[in-house]
């Protein structure tokens, strides 16, 4: 290849993949929310804590407090639980119906119109202990933010 | 159970504007808790439902509520010398009520831990303080309240006089002595603090562990509660209403009265009062549902993620039977409670 043609299809790569960046937001990305998934299993608390947003939605109930969201995360190291072997389905953006999957109240409703982040994403993601939806948005640098979860999914 | 259509109950323009009205003048009564000392990164979530973060010289008012997390704690004064300590990890509300055709403040934990001394002033009523559940009168009182994450409270005076009352029984404390009140019951037997050290750290660990002993049992106490919030809303919404008839009646009649100086008296002896009436029933349904919503966030809220979390990977049949009561419980209090709530509470 001619070394014009190669800077042009050098800056058209690049031109495409700035573009990728600018449409798909970290929180809808299937790499940035393994990365997620991973830090949640592995980090201490207190890395956990900070990329996990407030209020926070568990199944259908909203934990307002901080002391809340921590003991939940203890809870569940205690008792073995990770998002192992975490493999995402699904992914993309929360929409307006998203909130009838963890439950068809007002409390639910409301939490999803006010309190999730404007790119909020929603995975679907089978793990070794059951399939989990994970609402996730927001970022601290290239990792998105954990808003809440509901699962394992019955049945 | 689906999403309630909350159009048809909202306060029309005029009952509005007798709401202000009535709240202004409360406004010139009550007193506001005013922020002087803070440590951490302390929350105020105003009465619309925007959150911000606190600082010193900011005001509370009916309404807001003070979040504070593991490393917060915030010092209001209200009024000319009463002082309000909110402790780490509570979340504490100040709201106002009607009471006996008399407006009453209601500071109250649903969370968390809150130490109160207020001064008695000549002419000038205490509020009334407590918990999502149960709430106590003071009288020139140093004050601890504590709120356990399963519904159930502790007052401990370390000074004057406190009146806990609740499922129709009325304890009297004096200095050094404390009760506990289970969610929905009579409050306990008082005992003495003397040489007790309390935090409310130890004590709410140890109303988890009683939780997690009955986690049902507890669960039908704080029904017992909601349901006792929820058949005080339906009663002042339906004073609301009633009152709500009478006042568009009487406002209606305004403009057909031609005599301007008798039509200005007719507003001010005949229609001014009915919309207080108004303003106060709507007070008083909101001050019941969102008890209620507190007690229903930050209890049965807290118990859930305790047995849902113990219980992710093996369900006991403990569990199950647990989430089938708690299902219950919420789809009661999504029937009830949330019709008189409105977005901006959640």
């Amino acid at each position: 290849m001619k070394r014009p043609l190669r800077i042009i299809a050098t800056a058209m790569l690049v031109a495409l993949f700035a573009a990728s960046c600018a449409t798909v937001p970290v929180s809808q990305r299937d790499n940035r929310v393994e990365a997620l998934l991973t830090e949640l299993n592995t980090t201490d608390i207190t890395r956990v804590m900070e990329l996990s947003a407030r209020p926070f939605l568990l199944d259908g109930e909203i934990l307002t407090q901080e002391r809340d969201l921590r003991a939940m995360w203890l809870n569940l190291r205690d008792v073995g639980f990770t998002f192992q072997s975490a493999t995402i389905e699904e992914l993309g953006p929360v929409d307006d119906t998203t909130y009838r999957q963890f439950g068809d109240t007002m409390d639910v409703r409301v939490w999803f119109d006010r309190y999730t982040a404007k790119d909020a994403g929603l995975a679907r993601v089978s793990t070794t202990h059951g399939t989990f939806l994970i609402v996730t948005g927001d970022r601290q640098w290239r990792t998105p933010r954990i808003f809440g979860f509901t699962g394992p999914e019955e049945g | 159970m689906g999403i309630t259509n909350r159009s048809h109950r909202t306060p029309s323009a005029l009952v509005l504007a007798a709401l202000l009205m009535s709240w202004s003048a409360a406004t010139a009564l009550a007193q506001d808790a005013t922020v002087v000392y803070l440590e951490g990164e302390p929350e105020l979530r105003e009465a619309q439902g925007t959150t911000n973060w606190l600082d010193f010289g900011m005001s509370l008012r009916a309404g807001d509520s003070v979040v504070t997390g593991g490393r917060d704690f915030v010092e209001m004064e209200y009024g000319d010398a009463s002082t309000i300590e909110v402790q780490p990890d509570t979340v504490f509300t100040i709201r106002e009520v009607e009471r006996g055709g008399e407006r009453r403040t209601v500071m109250s934990n649903s969370a968390g831990a809150v130490k109160y001394r207020f001064n008695r002033l000549t002419g000038r009523h205490e509020p009334d303080i407590g918990t999502s559940s149960v709430v106590a009168g003071v009288r020139g009182t140093e004050v601890a309240v504590y709120a356990g994450g399963e519904g159930s409270s502790l007052f401990v005076v370390e000074s004057g006089e406190v009146e806990v009352t609740a499922a129709g029984r009325t304890v009297s404390l004096t200095q050094d002595e404390a009760v506990e009140v289970p969610a929905g019951g009579p409050p306990g037997e008082k005992y003495s603090v003397i040489g007790r050290e309390i935090n409310h750290s130890d004590w709410n660990a140890n109303r988890l562990d009683v939780f997690l002993e009955d986690p049902v049992e507890a669960l039908e106490g704080v029904a017992a509660r909601l349901e006792e919030y929820a058949v005080d809303a339906a009663e002042w919404y339906r004073n609301y209403l009633d009152a709500k008839e009478v006042s568009d009646a009487a406002f209606a009649q305004i403009g057909e009265i031609d005599d301007d100086e008798e039509r200005q008296e007719y507003r001010n002896e005949t229609w001014r009062p009915l919309a207080g009436q108004t303003g106060n029933a709507v007070l008083n349904y909101r001050y019941h549902a969102l008890s209620a919503l507190s007690l229903r966030r930050h209890a049965l809220g807290s118990m859930y993620m305790e047995m849902k979390t113990r219980n992710i990977l093996n369900p006991s049949d403990e569990y199950k039977e647990f989430r089938d009561r708690f299902a219950e419980i919420v789809d009661a209090f999504d029937s009830q409670a949330d019709r008189y709530l409105e977005d901006t509470d959640i």
